[in-house]
């Protein structure tokens, strides 16, 4: 069930008034409404993994219990390791059997010796790296005591299965949406609007944007060698732009549907293009797994390295981009992006005195000439790191680098439709001065009051639908349904 | 009072949608229906797809033959949306039409490669009883047709909203610039790596009724062969024969019909092509007033034999 389709509009609806019948005070009904909703929504993907789906959460679900429950360091370690090893296993067997087999092989065959390995036709679970972190963000929460395991499977199976965050996101915390599923809540009016806005937002960005750049990306980094070093650089432009749209509209999608549905999800991303550093980038973008990343990995780890000082950091940055690279895809272009990204931030780290991921510089809402210049660094840097994680293959990828700085000659291809083009730039245009405007604080984000006039907002809205229904493709699949 | 305060809220914004749907829709209806010339006096129609398209300059063609051409032609088009289109012409444009120019290529008879989801080029006019019809048994949902009987503007897509800004700004010209790279071709020809020519019995079929609803009208029917590059005709020659003997068989039949192949004049003139079955603007020119003149000369000069030996010398060639 895709999110632009009208099925999609029907099953959101008919949940929405079950949960309005119901009375607010009867949780443990709404819970199982709100499940079983989870599991058809998961179903009519595929309904293949539904049972996969159960068993680890209910895995994860008892385990909560049992660390829960005992009090001996060394057990409850052993129980924490033990349900951590067989979530991991269950992720690395669908995601990353073959690409082991296959490097391993590789990296053999430097030595002569060619083992003759067999790859498995292994289908990827929909979601799986996605409710495998709920899971394991839920079980490291138990240990280190930050939540209370809950008694009540009702409400955990229905929060590590929430279907509008089931497929791809936001990474959401035990803290925030399984406290929200154990209290009594309103559905109100103004949310279901506020929902929908943000929805529409969302379609806008994906069906609009992330769609109609996605031929003349695919053309281009199918065969990069082809083109000029301009068609490039406007590719690898298209491509961070299509990516966000892709993501940050599926992202808005979720967090609106579940606003209707009367719960408040994580952020996702926060106008990552204007970050003025490495380390606000990725406060900005993808929050909710970056910071699932550095609160489970990148912080113990720092923490245990602590002594080798800023070495230490480094070493803690690259294992976490490692980690994200692969958890991003089972494929080496993924792991250097994650490690460009570690090298980028590390050069933040070595250059800065007292850097830290948390340190946020205050948004003032203005824009001076240092912020500006800071913001025109770090994007085109963005750029340039994310054609690895477009590319085909690492190969590929350095073809497209070569042709990129090796000044190829040519002409400026423009694709193949000039009103897709010209469509696209003017929605890219607008997705600018919105967020120009979201971050002077004059548009809303995130829900917050929004201080332009009515009479500019509803025809910004009907114009939005009307753009959607002529431009809007929303033909092609999200792309982090892939990982 | 605040649930009917968003209540009155909600309404004046559908509302709102709905009228500025209605104005852009019908600002591009206007557009899409000049486009296609659906609206003024027309001597001939034509029936095409994209190479139709960038072979035949429209306004070219009216100053050369003094005559009005309508041309509701679109990239994309299968012989059944072709049909649809034709029929809805007819119904809509009751111009007393002097002839129908169908085009007709090595793969006229084969719907493989082409889209399923060219339908939706003929959402705009699916007003009409037998245009709808032909779209709600395409439609891959019923939400998909019932949000484009509600809404006007869905029913235009990028390539119809092209045509319809076209339409508005009255500009026709499609052209296409740069040369066929032959060597690249002769590589596709040797992997096998093109469009190959078929005989599906639906697209036959689909043919006939064209033929057929063309006849029933009473109008003269031109079918043409638009220059093709030879490379990969030549390696299925057989089937190509076939193909023109099969529409020549049936253009016989009819009597009145004509059948012209312009593809000896343009075969090895591969710098008149953009790709190998697309003009570039030279031969665009060049086939405008090739096909101005033949026209012309068929209707006005009786050259029935010289017309009947441009066919036999194409079947010899080919």
């Amino acid at each position: 069930m895709l999110f632009f389709t009208f099925d999609y509009a029907v099953f959101l609806s008919v949940v929405l008034i079950l949960l309005v019948i119901i009375p607010s005070g009867r949780i443990p009904l709404r819970n199982c409404i709100l499940l079983l909703a989870n599991y058809f929504f998961y179903c009519y993907w595929d309904w293949r993994f539904a049972g996969l789906l159960l068993f680890l959460t209910s895995i994860t679900y008892f385990a909560g219990l049992l660390i829960g429950r005992t009090i001996k360091e060394k057990r409850r370690r052993l129980y924490l390791r033990a349900v951590i090893v067989l979530l991991v296993l269950f992720l690395g067997y669908f995601k990353y059997f073959n690409f082991f087999i296959t490097s391993f092989a590789g990296v053999v065959s430097f030595t002569g010796f060619r083992p003759n390995v067999n790859t498995l036709n292994i289908i990827l679970p929909l979601g799986i790296s996605f409710y495998l972190f709920i899971c394991l963000g839920y079980i490291l929460d138990v240990y280190w005591e930050k939540v209370k395991p809950t008694k009540n499977a009702l409400q955990f199976l229905a929060f590590s299965s929430f279907f509008p965050i089931l497929l791809s996101g936001p990474v959401e915390r035990s803290t925030n949406l399984l406290t929200q599923l154990g209290a009594e809540r309103k559905i109100k009016v103004e949310a279901i609007l506020q929902g929908g806005k943000l929805i529409l937002w969302g379609l806008f960005k994906k069906a609009v944007i992330a769609d109609n750049l996605a031929g003349y990306v695919q053309t281009v980094f199918h065969t990069p060698g082809q083109y000029s070093s301009p068609t490039l650089m406007l590719a690898a432009v298209f491509f961070l732009f299509q990516l966000y749209a892709d993501f940050s509209g599926y992202s808005d999608v979720a967090i609106g549907s579940a606003k209707i549905l009367g719960f408040d999800l994580i952020r996702n991303f926060n106008l990552p293009f204007l970050a003025t550093s490495f380390a606000d980038y990725w406060r900005r973008w993808h929050i909710s797994l970056t910071s699932w990343l550095f609160d489970y990995i990148f912080n113990p780890l720092n923490f245990s390295l602590r002594k080798f000082k800023k070495t230490g950091m480094v070493i803690s940055l690259y294992v976490t981009f490692f980690i994200s690279g692969l958890w991003h895809g089972a494929d080496w272009t993924y792991i250097l992006w994650g490690l460009g990204h570690a090298t980028a931030l590390n050069i933040e780290v070595l250059t800065r005195r007292n850097w830290s991921f948390r340190q946020k510089e205050k948004n003032t809402g203005q824009f001076t000439p240092g912020k500006i210049a800071r913001m025109l660094l770090i994007f085109p840097v963005m750029v340039v790191i994310t054609v690895m994680f477009r590319a085909e293959n690492v190969h590929s990828a350095f073809t497209y680098y070569r042709g990129l700085f090796g000044f190829n000659r040519g002409p400026l291809y423009l694709g193949t439709s000039n009103t897709s083009l010209v469509v696209t730039s003017f929605a890219i245009l607008l997705l600018v001065i919105t967020q120009i405007f979201q971050y002077r604080g004059l548009a809303s984000l995130n829900f917050s009051p929004t201080r332009i006039p009515v009479y500019f907002r509803w025809p910004g809205y009907v114009m939005l639908i009307i753009t959607i229904f002529i431009f809007g493709k929303g033909t092609a699949d999200f792309i982090y349904f892939q990982f | 009072m605040k649930n009917r305060s968003i209540l009155k809220r909600i309404i004046i914004f559908l509302f709102i949608l709905f009228a500025t749907d209605r104005l852009i829709g019908l600002l591009l209806m206007h557009g899409i229906t000049t486009y296609f010339d659906l609206n003024r006096h027309v001597d001939y129609v034509f029936s095409g797809t994209s190479v139709a398209l960038f072979a035949v300059d429209r306004d070219m063609l009216e100053r050369e033959m003094h005559a009005n051409i309508g041309f509701p032609v679109e990239q994309g088009f299968t012989n059944e949306d072709r049909l649809v289109m034709l029929r809805y012409f007819l119904s809509v444009n009751k111009s007393p039409l002097k002839g129908v120019v169908y085009e007709l290529t090595p793969n006229i008879f084969t719907s493989e490669g082409l889209s399923s989801n060219s339908y939706q080029l003929l959402y705009p006019f699916m007003d009409n009883p037998m245009v709808g019809d032909y779209i709600r048994k395409n439609c891959h949902s019923k939400a998909e047709y019932y949000l484009r009987r509600v809404f006007l503007t869905p029913r235009f897509i990028e390539g119809t909203f092209n045509y319809s800004i076209r339409g508005l700004l009255n500009r026709h010209e499609s052209v296409r610039s740069g040369k066929v790279d032959i060597t690249r071709i002769r590589r596709q020809a040797l992997n096998g790596s093109f469009r190959k020519i078929a005989f599906d019995n639906d697209c036959i079929s689909t043919f006939n009724q064209t033929m057929q609803v063309i006849n029933k009208k009473g109008i003269k029917g031109f079918y043409i062969f638009y220059p093709t590059v030879d490379i990969f005709n030549d390696i299925q020659k057989e089937k190509y024969r076939k193909v023109i003997s099969m529409v020549d068989t049936m253009v016989k039949k009819s009597g009145k019909d004509k059948l012209l192949n312009f593809n000896p004049d343009f075969v090895a003139h591969y710098e008149l092509f953009s790709d190998p079955i697309h003009l570039n603007n030279d031969g665009r020119k060049e086939f405008t007033i090739k096909l101005a003149k033949t026209l012309t000369t068929v209707l006005y000069s009786g050259m029935k034999e010289r017309q009947g030996n441009t066919l036999n010398r194409s079947i010899q060639n080919n």
